[in-house]
C-alpha cells in the first residue's frame, strides 16, 4: 500500500461515516440508518484483499462507536472485521469482477450485521432485548440499501485507487 | 500477502474490540468515554457542515412529498382555522384570568420557559439506538439532563455535552424513561420508549383508567431538569396487560422524530433537591430555640 493509498483510504472512511450520520438516516426515512461504512468494507475486501477490508474495518468502525452514544466502543469493529475475515475466506471461490456478486453479498453482509449488532446488544446492553420482527424489518431495510449502494461505492473504489499492483498485493486466485 | 498475515490483523482487531467493549461496559469515564468526546468535539463542525450543505436538498424532497397532499392539507387546515379562531377567543380571556388568579396566588410563573435553538447536525449511526447530535453546548448553557423540544412536544433528553455540542436520547430509545402525567386523570407514571414501537405509559396506581387520545405531559420531581407540562405524547391504545398488580398503555409521541431539524434545549435547572433524612440528622424545631449543634 502506497501513502497515497492510505491517504484515500481515510478519507473514503471519513466520508462514509460522516455521510453515515447525517445524510443517509434522512434519504432513508422511517428511522434506518444505511450501511454505508459495511458497504465499502465489502467492496474494499473484495476489489482489494482482505487486508484493506480488515484495516478500514477497524478504523472505520472505531470512529462509528464513537460517533454512537450508547452502543458500546468496539461493536461495529467486532461486527466490521468478522465480516471482512469471512469475505476474505469467500474471495478466492467469487468469479472474477462479477460486479452483481458484489452487490448481493453487499446485502447478504449488511443483514448479518444487523443481526450480529442485535445479538450484541442483546447481549451486553442493559435496555430491553430488540423484538425478533423489529430486527428482521431493520435487516431488510439496511439490505436492500447496501444493494442499492454497492454499485456506486465500487465505481467511486475504482476509480480512487488504482489497480492493484499484481506483484506488492495479493493475486485473485 | 498470506493468509497467516491476514489471520493475525483479524485477530488483533477482534481482541482490540473486545477489550474496548470491556473496558465501555465497565463504568463512567474510561477511556472510551474520553474517545467518545474527542469524536464529538472532532466530528461536530465536519457534520455541522455536511448538514448545512445537504439541507437545501433535504428542503426540496420534503417539498416534493407535501406537493401531493398540499390540496387535502389545506382544506383540513382551513376547516381546523376556524375552529381555533373561535375557540382561541374565550382562550385569550382565559389565560388574562388564569394570570391573574395565579399573581394573585403567587404562583411561580412557570410558562415562559429558557430555551436555546439548536440544529439536528447527526443522527445516530446505529439501528439499535435513536440518539441525535445537535449543534448547542456547555457554551449555550447545555447541561446533562436538560430537556429537548420541538414545537410538537417532547423530543428527548441531553445525554452528553462538549463545548458546541450535545448528543440527545430520543424520547422512543430504550433507554429513555421519563416521569409523565395523564392530563384527563392528571395520574402520575412513568413513560418508556421501546425503539421503533410506541412508547409505553404506565402509571403509578394500575387501578386508573386513562383513556383512548388521552394526552400524556411531562411531570417533574426532585433533582430533574426536565420541567412539568411538556407534552409527550397520545395514547393510541389501551391497557395491554392482563395483570391487575400493573397497567401499560401505548402512546405515540407529538413530534416526527425522523423529520427533526431545529429544536429548543429547555435550559431550567434541576428542580430542588430535598436531601434525604439520615439517622444522626438533627431535626430543627423553629421557636424552641435550642439549636443542636
Amino acid at each position: 500500500m502506497t501513502p497515497r493509498d492510505v491517504g484515500v483510504l481515510a478519507a473514503l472512511v471519513l466520508t462514509a461515516v460522516l455521510l453515515q450520520v447525517t445524510v443517509l438516516p434522512l434519504v432513508a426515512g422511517g428511522g434506518f440508518a444505511p450501511d454505508l461504512l459495511l458497504v465499502l468494507v465489502v467492496v474494499l475486501v473484495l476489489e482489494r484483499g482482505p487486508r484493506t477490508g480488515l484495516l478500514v474495518a477497524g478504523a472505520g468502525g472505531l470512529l462509528l462507536d464513537l460517533s454512537a452514544a450508547l452502543v458500546p466502543v468496539g461493536s461495529s469493529m467486532l461486527v466490521l472485521a468478522a465480516l471482512a475475515y469471512l469475505l476474505g475466506l469467500l474471495r478466492p471461490y467469487l468469479a472474477e469482477r462479477a460486479d452483481v456478486t458484489t452487490a448481493a453479498l453487499a446485502g447478504a453482509a449488511a443483514v448479518v450485521s444487523v443481526l450480529g449488532h442485535a445479538a450484541l446488544v442483546a447481549l451486553l446492553s442493559t435496555a430491553a432485548t430488540p423484538a425478533a420482527t423489529t430486527v428482521a424489518g431493520t435487516a431488510l431495510v439496511v439490505g436492500a440499501f447496501a444493494v442499492l449502494l454497492a454499485p456506486p461505492v465500487l465505481v467511486l473504489v475504482r476509480r480512487a485507487l488504482p489497480p492493484a499492483d499484481p506483484l506488492t498485493s495479493e493475486v485473485r486466485a | 500477502m498470506s493468509r497467516r498475515r491476514v489471520w493475525g490483523l483479524f485477530v488483533a482487531l477482534v481482541v482490540t474490540a473486545l477489550v474496548l467493549i470491556t473496558f465501555d461496559l465497565r463504568g463512567d469515564d474510561g477511556p472510551t468515554d474520553v474517545g467518545r468526546e474527542a469524536a464529538a468535539a472532532g466530528m461536530a463542525p465536519l457534520e455541522r457542515s455536511v448538514s448545512r450543505l445537504v439541507a437545501p436538498v433535504r428542503r426540496f424532497g420534503d417539498a416534493v412529498v407535501d406537493l401531493f397532499a398540499t390540496r387535502s392539507e389545506n382544506q383540513r387546515l382551513r376547516a381546523e382555522v376556524d375552529e381555533l379562531r373561535t375557540r382561541s377567543r374565550a382562550f385569550a380571556d382565559l389565560e388574562r384570568e388564569l394570570a391573574e388568579l395565579r399573581a394573585l396566588l403567587g404562583y411561580r410563573d412557570d410558562v415562559d420557559l429558557p430555551t436555546t435553538p439548536a440544529r439536528v447536525i447527526a443522527v445516530t449511526p446505529s439501528n439499535f439506538e435513536w440518539t441525535l447530535t445537535i449543534d448547542a453546548g456547555e457554551r449555550d448553557g447545555v447541561e446533562r439532563g436538560m430537556a429537548v423540544v420541538a414545537a410538537d412536544g417532547l423530543v428527548g433528553r441531553v445525554l452528553t455535552t462538549t463545548a458546541s455540542a450535545s448528543r440527545v436520547l430520543l424520547v422512543v430509545d430504550p433507554n429513555f424513561s421519563v416521569a409523565a402525567r395523564s392530563v384527563r386523570t392528571s395520574a402520575l407514571g412513568l413513560v418508556d420508549g421501546r425503539g421503533s414501537e410506541p412508547l409505553r405509559f404506565s402509571p403509578l396506581d394500575p387501578r386508573v383508567d386513562v383513556p383512548r387520545d388521552d394526552a400524556i405531559v411531562t411531570a417533574t420531581f426532585p433533582g430533574s431538569h426536565i420541567p412539568a407540562g411538556i407534552p409527550v405524547g397520545r395514547v393510541v391504545a389501551g391497557d395491554v396487560t392482563d395483570s391487575r398488580l400493573s397497567s401499560l398503555y401505548e402512546l405515540l409521541p407529538h413530534v416526527d422524530l425522523t423529520r427533526l431539524d431545529h429544536v429548543l434545549v429547555v435550559l431550567t435547572p434541576p428542580a430542588a433537591d430535598v436531601p434525604a433524612f439520615e439517622d444522626g440528622d438533627t431535626v430543627e424545631v423553629p421557636g424552641t430555640g435550642a439549636d443542636a449543634g
